[in-house]
């Protein structure tokens, strides 16, 4: 597999004013509720489909705690897109019972696999799709989303959000390079903190570290790009 | 965005203008977004701290799931209005109001995270407290939150904020010194008197560990805040009266990064030392979740049994 890229993202890891005060949410932990919740939807966002079924791997904290934080239905809300502050956020896995999603929570014994207490790895499947992601949860509601593997197509990334994903057709003629991405971005006054870009075969992700949300006209433009799959802004 | 403490006090004093405006003016050059934008989305973050105290405070007032915690603002607030107290008016309206947000926040109601939800209740708490003494305007208590961000973000960027990365210190320890330093702004005070409110605030709670009983955010987290509040206020007058920290803030910050690496596992978040530890929190575990738990005799008994009291 081809990497590349500039390595670790630069930049600070909390950077609006509003990871700090905030989020609004449903008690009772920023980190283990409403981090567990933000998780849940990234996982859901790339899966793009319902799943039949989700597996939530719990590591470190998470593992000791998370019946007592309510994480577990506070992910599992975040699988079927509920926002933060949405009081029906405790009855979701009765709702993802309701809804044939089948739930099982496994508290691993060693390690965090990617160096953060509270880390937990989400897989989502439905019939032969398969996603896999592992992500951390640093305090205050904020994520990092360390690792992706959609249908065995592995990614490292440990990205803060926003983060953009954008899968490219690499049959087609011309694709944007990163400069081209970076100077598309710079342009608009939005510069990227990290760009990497994933190839495999005839697959190829791009994923932008993004600084700040893009506006929706610039949403609107990737998304008419000839050579995009499909772009996946989880925010 | 600024790096330390320093910077953004530099910052402030070179430009005149207060810690909070500089925030603002952050988020509008980063988010692009206007002036108005961002000052209402945090009005309604303010909104819901406000409601979040109201309804903690309103009848019985409100109870977890648990039963554990739940009810223990209004107790407050009644014995408050009954006067004969020892801390006074105004330091118990910090404590009752910090104790309704906690207790919303156990009953899984709506809060707002400031900068976790386990130490939600801090922040109000100081705000509610000085609200009517200095007559604030919902602008001002608006602007409180504004100031206390440039602290809480310096905090976050070079220490942490999660109880499981931390302990308690990193929670409400930084809860306190970002309503310390709010406190000192709204009040008149210089940006070199907030850092060093912020500073003696952290100070004070260094080393604080998370031992959540059962791995809820109840006990002793709760009335955790209320000490993060009463702490800030006196943080805060303390800096007001020229009393300074002698260690830097920037350092007390890094104080607490180190000290919250060096925290055992026991200590952070996993609900398996310290008061979560003890025969009492243990017992309540198993009462809550119906299920054995391992207790490892390193995380009870960190010193020998105690045979026989020599006084006696």
């Amino acid at each position: 597999m081809n990497q590349s890229g500039k390595g670790i993202s630069m930049g600070h890891t909390f950077r609006s004013i509003f990871d700090i005060i905030g989020p609004v949410m449903v008690g009772p932990s920023s980190s283990h509720t409403a981090g567990a919740l933000a998780l849940g939807r990234a996982a859901a966002q790339l899966f793009e489909v319902k799943p039949k079924k989700v597996t939530i791997h719990y590591y470190e904290s998470f593992a000791d705690t998370h019946l007592g934080h309510g994480t577990d239905f506070a992910i599992i809300g975040g699988i079927l897109g509920f926002a933060a502050d949405d009081p029906l956020i405790p009855q979701s896995l009765e709702m993802a019972e309701s809804q044939k999603i089948t739930v099982k929570f496994i508290e691993e014994i060693g390690d965090s696999p990617v160096g953060h207490p509270n880390t937990a790895t989400m897989v989502l499947e439905r019939d032969k799709k398969k996603l896999s992601v592992t992500g951390s949860s640093i305090g205050g509601g904020s994520i990092i989303l360390n690792k992706v593997d959609i249908d065995n197509f592995s990614m490292r990334l440990d990205a803060h959000l926003p983060v953009y994903f954008i899968h490219q057709n690499t049959l087609q003629y011309h694709l944007y390079s990163e400069a081209e991405w970076q100077n598309y971005f710079a342009f608009k006054g939005y510069p990227l903190n990290d760009i990497r870009i994933f190839r495999e075969k005839d697959t190829e992700w791009v994923i932008l570290y993004l600084d700040t949300l893009p506006t929706k006209e610039m949403i609107y433009e990737i998304n008419e790009l000839p050579f995009i799959e499909k772009a996946i802004l989880i925010s | 965005m600024y790096d330390t403490i320093a910077e953004l006090v530099t910052a402030a004093e070179d430009s005149g203008k207060p810690i909070s405006e500089l925030m603002l003016l952050q988020e509008m050059a980063k988010s692009h977004r206007t002036r108005a934008e961002i000052w209402d989305q945090m009005r309604k973050n303010y909104h819901v701290m406000k409601a979040a105290v109201e309804k903690g405070l309103t009848g019985d007032g409100v109870f977890s799931p648990t039963g554990l915690t739940g009810g223990e603002a209004v107790k407050m607030r009644n014995y408050r209005l009954r006067g004969n107290t020892l801390s006074g008016n105004d330091l118990l309206i910090a404590v009752e109001s910090a104790l309704a947000t906690n207790e919303v926040n156990a009953s899984l109601g709506i809060i707002c995270a400031t900068p976790t939800a386990g130490s939600s209740g801090t922040l109000p708490g100081v705000m509610f407290a000085i609200k009517d003494k200095l007559a604030l305007t919902e602008d001002q208590m608006v602007q409180m939150l504004f100031c206390s961000s440039g602290f809480g973000m310096v905090i976050a960027n070079n220490a942490m904020i999660a109880g499981a990365a931390g302990g308690c210190q990193a929670e409400v320890g930084s809860a306190s010194g970002m309503a310390a330093a709010a406190a000192v702004e709204i009040a008149g005070g210089t940006p070199e008197q907030a850092a060093e409110a912020m500073a003696m605030a952290i100070s004070n709670l260094l080393g604080l560990v998370c031992d959540p009983v059962a791995g809820l955010v109840e006990i002793p987290c709760v009335k955790r805040n209320a000490i993060g509040a009463v702490n800030a206020l006196i943080s805060a007058d303390m800096a007001l009266a020229g009393l300074t920290n002698k260690i830097p803030a920037d350092d007390v910050i890094e104080a607490m990064r180190k000290v919250g690496k060096n925290l055992p596992a026991s200590l952070r978040e996993t609900g398996l030392g310290g008061l979560a530890a003890t025969r009492e929190g243990v017992r309540l575990k198993m009462k809550i979740f119906g299920q054995e738990l391992e207790v490892k005799p390193e995380w009870v008994d960190d010193q020998p049994p105690v045979k026989a009291n020599p006084f006696e």
